[in-house]
């Protein structure tokens, strides 16, 4: 479930809160969509997630925007501190 | 959990003040329109995602999570947690970027900045020490 912020900026109160409740308590297919982006840097760069970690943090690959937001995602996944 | 302007605060206020600030910025006529979205974290907060188009073919690419410190339901305390701000000149590279830290380099608030007239693809990297310098985005 995505909602834009624009529309929920011009809903009422009640409107915004039951939105909320349903996007943080209902169905959690957005973490897929997390892993999924994930997925799709691993398999452009050709190389897991800990071994661009590995490489960024040895200077041996750039921090780009690109591997920002793949790190972004990586911390972006609910599991994370596991990872 | 720190105080001030980036602490925990309840989610529909947080969203509240980020909807005011976006529609003062589009009627300073600086910012074009905002492609901005909502979706959940998985653990109770959300992930705020899209890019928001500015004059001047510049175009920034918004990446936050605002993690739930507390409370239960639709409108928990939250706070920002991560956050990747890219900015971009269309056609031509990226400006500016600021990200939270990395767990394995750059372990601070930090800010990419690159000579994007010139062509410069590798930037300079600055840290950032005090929360006032901290994008509020």
């Amino acid at each position: 479930m995505q909602i834009r912020l624009a529309d929920f900026g011009v809903m009422t109160e009640s409107e915004q809160l039951s939105t909320l409740d349903r996007l943080l308590n209902g169905p959690q297919e957005e973490v897929s969509a997390v892993d999924a982006g994930i997925r799709r840097y691993e398999l452009r760069y050709e190389m897991s997630s800990d071994e661009m970690r590995r490489k960024v943090a040895a200077g041996e690959i750039r921090e780009t925007a690109e591997v920002a937001d793949w790190l972004f995602l990586l911390r972006a996944r609910p599991d994370r501190v596991a990872r | 959990v720190s105080p001030g302007k980036h602490g925990p605060n309840r989610l529909r206020n947080y969203l509240a003040v980020h909807s005011t600030i976006m529609q003062q910025l589009l009627q300073g006529g600086f910012v074009l329109s905002e492609g901005l979205s909502l979706s959940s974290d998985g653990t109770g907060g959300v992930i705020i995602s899209g890019r928001v188009f500015c004059r001047g073919g510049i175009y920034v690419d918004v990446r936050k999570k605002v993690a739930r410190v507390a409370g239960e339901g639709g409108d928990p305390v939250v706070q920002t947690s991560d956050y990747s701000y890219n900015v971009v000149l269309g056609g031509r590279g990226n400006i500016f970027r600021y990200d939270s830290p990395h767990p394995d380099h750059n372990r601070e608030h930090h800010v990419h900045r690159y000579d994007v007239l010139t062509g410069d693809t590798q930037g300079s990297l600055d840290f950032i020490y005090s929360e006032d310098e901290i994008p509020t985005l």
